[in-house]
């Protein structure tokens, strides 16, 4: 290692001093796939190994990206632990232009140590290693960490795997009849957990911006309601209960203001909410139906729903009012609207013949791509590091979320439990 | 098949829509679910008269019980359009008649619940289905209905009639449903 | 009359000598001053009876007469003194004017002569000088003529070693052009051979790398970068530095991983073209 890099610096002095190179060739084609990646299973403690499996989470993680493309255990040609243990040429021969290796150690009781390595293998470099101390509860969280490392350092992007999502899954039990939840699970879908459930309808999660709370529309007393409910002490507060709808709450940027939807005043129309003083602002008025609101990145706009021309479309205005802008011409049915985390996209529901997809829109050209194949998509609601998008689909008639990489190339349902899943939210990065 | 009688008057309320829609040839959802929602009517037919043919032949009367299966006042559902909130003939006959029940019992409050189908976002179609249930509570009131008496809800496509996913669900989901 | 002149004859001599005398110097003296004018004659005396008072008259009048007569004389005298003087002035003059017309003539002939001596002794010196002078140019002549002579014989021997020269450099020349035709010619198919041998190794390169090239799902097409490739002579990757990022990280560790993939890179097989392919960049650009 450090004859290499010794090497290396030897041969970067020479370059300095040589003359510029007067050979060029020009690589214009090659081909666009996911990075193949080893993640050699890593070495479990003798006794008190954890029940969680740190390289099976750190490979899904990597593999639902869509940007990696893990090669089986089966595959390799050596499972090598520690770094002496590795030997380039088995991974080139593979094809494999990342390696991983790692342990596990027990630390005491529910403790552990986690180290791992990432290596070039065409270069014979290591290019991460760390050690992370964790438990046995946390050690599905410290994967994903795991996975965010190494894949911010692999694309340069920050890994939004150690993030969670919010959704709402009905339940039936063994009479038929149906319970509501409103569930907090890992990004991945795993250690799912009920913050309220209820035989009435429970819709539309919107996280806040510091990800401790969520708010969410109940239908608990027969009619629609907004709550903001603590994520972690449970504890909550009604924040509407107009006569009429009371929906779509969704957080601004700066957690200070909550866009909703009211009907109070004889039709669905876009208030604006100060978080503290519960001041309401009528942000729109049209006998048309407006809602669906989402913030722009920064702030200053809000992006919504409206039928006022005839068909459902996309509609901006600034947050603090104006005059409103037709964002979208294509298709008789877009809906459900909400911003890339860099502000350059929106995400949205769109109809196509007689299906429902998930689209993306560049909101330069205003063209809308694809990125969902189903008939029945919708909520689609992006992760932070705006790499993929979560959205609701169905899978034998059954609601089920799946996660779309935002080039529409790896699209993966989520391993969920039990229930007709649907209405996800991807929470902020971890803070 | 395990409906209801209550269900089975609601399909052939349904086929009816059907029936009136299917003349002005909208919907292409519609198209399938009209052939199917036809039959299902013809069956019902066959049982006896249908909805609209009773509505059209007794009308309201006072002496009519409204936990009498065979009363029109037994039809609490009203069946919409793909993305319409438009009340179809047959069904105003409907609306009427609970119109003049409620009219004749002032005391006895009602609420109308919107739904609508599965497809497109949740929230719009809770916008939709509150819509479609106004509609309803604005025939009702002109035909004389105190507007106290008519509480409005929509649930949008939250609390399907039918759990499937087909144009047959979709045509009895998409509903306005009075509740005594 | 005549008896008067007989009478006086003394008178009358003395008049016709005088008259004559008158008459010579009438006839000689062309420089006579006013007072050797022509005396009006005298008249004759005549021979009258004289009275005492008649006699004194006349006594009188012969002394007036005489006295005239010798005032005349005086004169004359006077007149033949000044004329004597004059003459011997005159002859004095005169030979004073005939010496000074010696000396004169003279000091011509001394002059002429000195003149005519002056004359011939500058002839002589002219003569001298011309003669020296056509010595003097005859000689420089001669030599004029004779470096003339040699200059021209060194010119044409120049002239003769140039041409032997230029001859044998033509000659060399040619020599060397021809070598050089055939060098070139030799060069030439020597770089059509490397040019071709160059393209397909560069050919064989973009194929490698580009079949090694696998970008990051989703890559926009405007994304670029730049890479410098350091091989070893047997085409081993030794360093691939980004010299112009695409701002990607993906898209820059995709572009890395194309050329490590690579590895080896092949090489020509010319000596003279394995340097050129030592030190490579390369363009990552993906077309649609």
């Amino acid at each position: 290692m450090l004859i290499k890099w010794v090497q290396t610096l030897g041969l970067s002095l020479l370059l300095m001093v040589s003359a510029h190179a007067d050979l060029t060739i020009e690589i214009t084609q090659g081909s666009e796939g996911a990075l193949p990646i080893a993640i050699v299973p890593f070495q479990q403690p003798v006794t008190g190994a954890p029940t969680q499996n740190v390289d099976q989470i750190v490979t899904s993680d990597l593999a639902r990206s869509g940007r990696f493309q893990p090669l089986p255990v089966a595959d390799m040609l050596s499972r090598p632990v520690q770094p002496n243990q590795v030997d380039f040429r088995d991974w080139r021969a593979l094809n494999v232009e990342n390696l991983v290796i790692g342990q596990v150690d027990a630390k005491g009781p529910g403790a552990f140590d986690v180290s791992f390595r990432l290596y070039d293998v065409y270069r014979g470099e290591q290019i991460l290693g760390y050690t992370l101390q964790t438990s046995a509860d946390e050690l599905r969280s410290t994967s994903h960490r795991i996975a965010d490392l190494i894949y911010e350092t692999l694309t340069g992007n920050k890994g939004a795997f150690d993030t969670r999502i919010a959704y709402v899954t009905s339940i039936a039990d063994q009479t038929g009849k149906p319970t509501i939840h409103l569930r907090v699970a890992d990004a991945d879908g795993y250690n799912p957990s009920s913050i309220v459930s209820s035989s009435d309808p429970i819709m539309s999660p919107s996280w806040s911006p510091d990800g401790q709370k969520i708010a969410y529309v109940s239908f608990e007393n027969g009619r629609s309601s907004i709550y903001v409910q603590e994520i972690y002490t449970g504890a909550r507060e009604k924040l509407t209960s107009f006569k009429g709808i009371n929906g779509a709450p969704v957080w601004s940027p700066d957690g200070t203001k909550i866009a909703l939807t009211l009907s109070k005043g004889g039709n669905p129309d876009i208030y604006i909410m100060d978080v503290r003083s519960k001041k309401l602002t009528q942000l729109t008025s049209h006998w048309a139906i407006d809602t669906e609101p989402a913030w722009s990145p920064d702030g200053r706009f809000i992006v919504y729903t409206s039928d006022r021309g005839g068909n459902p479309q996309i509609y901006r205005v600034e947050a603090d009012g104006g005059k409103a802008y037709r964002m979208t011409f294509e298709g008789k049915y877009n809906a459900k609207a909400s911003y890339s985390p860099d502000g350059k996209q929106l995400t949205l529901v769109t109809r196509v013949g007689e299906d429902y997809r998930i689209g993306l829109m560049d909101l330069r050209t205003r063209d809308i791509r694809l990125l969902s194949t189903g008939d029945l998509d919708e909520s689609p609601s992006f992760a932070p590091n705006g790499d993929m998008i979560i959205y609701a689909t169905r899978n034998k008639n059954r609601g089920v979320l799946a996660a779309v990489s935002t080039d529409g190339r790896v699209e993966q349902r989520l391993v969920l439990q039990a229930g007709d899943v649907r209405e996800p939210a991807w929470s902020p990065f971890h803070q | 098949m395990k409906l209801s009688r209550m269900a089975l008057i609601g399909l052939a309320a349904g086929s009816l829509v059907f029936a009136g829609c299917s003349t002005t040839g909208s919907g292409d959802a519609a198209g399938g679910a009209t052939a199917s929602g036809a039959a299902e009517g013809s069956a019902a037919d066959a049982g006896g008269a249908s909805t609209a043919a009773r509505a059209r032949r007794a009308g309201y009367s006072g002496t009519m019980r409204l936990d009498d299966p065979a009363s029109i006042l037994a039809v609490r559902k009203i069946y919409f359009e793909f993305d319409s909130s438009e009340i179809s003939f047959d069904n105003k006959l409907v609306l009427r008649a609970h119109s003049e029940h409620l009219n004749a019992n002032s005391s006895t409050n009602i609420t109308i619940e919107g739904h609508a189908d599965e497809r497109g976002s949740r929230e719009y179609n809770i916008a939709l289905g509150e819509r479609r249930a106004n509609a309803i509570k604005a025939y009702m009131t002109a035909e004389g209905v105190n507007p106290a008496q008519l509480n409005v809800v929509s649930f949008g496509e939250e609390r399907p009639d039918l759990l499937g996913h087909d144009a047959n669900a979709w045509s009895k989901n998409r509903r306005g449903v009075l509740v005594y | 009359m005549w008896e008067l002149i007989q009478t006086n004859q003394k008178a009358l001599g003395a008049a016709v000598g005088i008259h004559l005398m008158l008459l010579l110097v009438m006839f000689f003296g062309v420089n006579w001053t006013d007072d050797a004018k022509p005396l009006p004659v005298t008249p004759v005396v005549q021979a009258t009876v004289v009275d005492q008072a008649a006699l004194d008259r006349e006594v009188k009048k012969l002394k007036a007469a005489e006295d005239k007569k010798r005032k005349q004389k005086e004169a004359a005298e006077k007149k033949k003194k000044a004329e004597a003087k004059r003459k011997a002035d005159e002859k004095k003059r005169k030979a004073e004017a005939k010496r000074k017309a010696a000396e004169k003539k003279k000091q011509e002939a001394a002059k002429k002569k000195r003149l005519a001596e002056e004359k011939k002794k500058k002839a002589a010196a002219e003569k001298k000088r011309l003669a020296e002078e056509k010595k003097q140019k005859a000689a420089a002549e001669k030599q004029r003529k004779a470096e003339e002579a040699a200059k021209k014989a060194a010119a044409e021997k120049k002239r003769q070693a140039e041409e032997a020269a230029l001859k044998k450099a033509e000659a060399e020349k040619k020599k060397a052009e021809a070598a050089a035709r055939q060098l070139e010619l030799e060069a030439q198919y020597q770089a059509e051979q490397d040019l071709t041998e160059k393209q397909l190794i560069m050919a064989a390169i973009q194929q490698k790398v580009d079949r090694n090239w696998l970008r990051p799902p989703g890559t926009p097409q405007n994304l670029s970068c730049e890479v410098r490739v350091r091989l070893g002579a047997n085409g081993s990757v030794l360093l691939v530095s980004i010299i112009k990022s695409s701002g990607d990280v993906g898209f820059d560790r995709s572009v890395e991983s194309a050329v490590s993939k690579a590895d080896p890179l092949p090489m020509p097989t010319s000596p003279r073209l394995v340097s050129q392919f030592r030190d490579i960049r390369f363009v990552f650009k993906p077309s649609s």
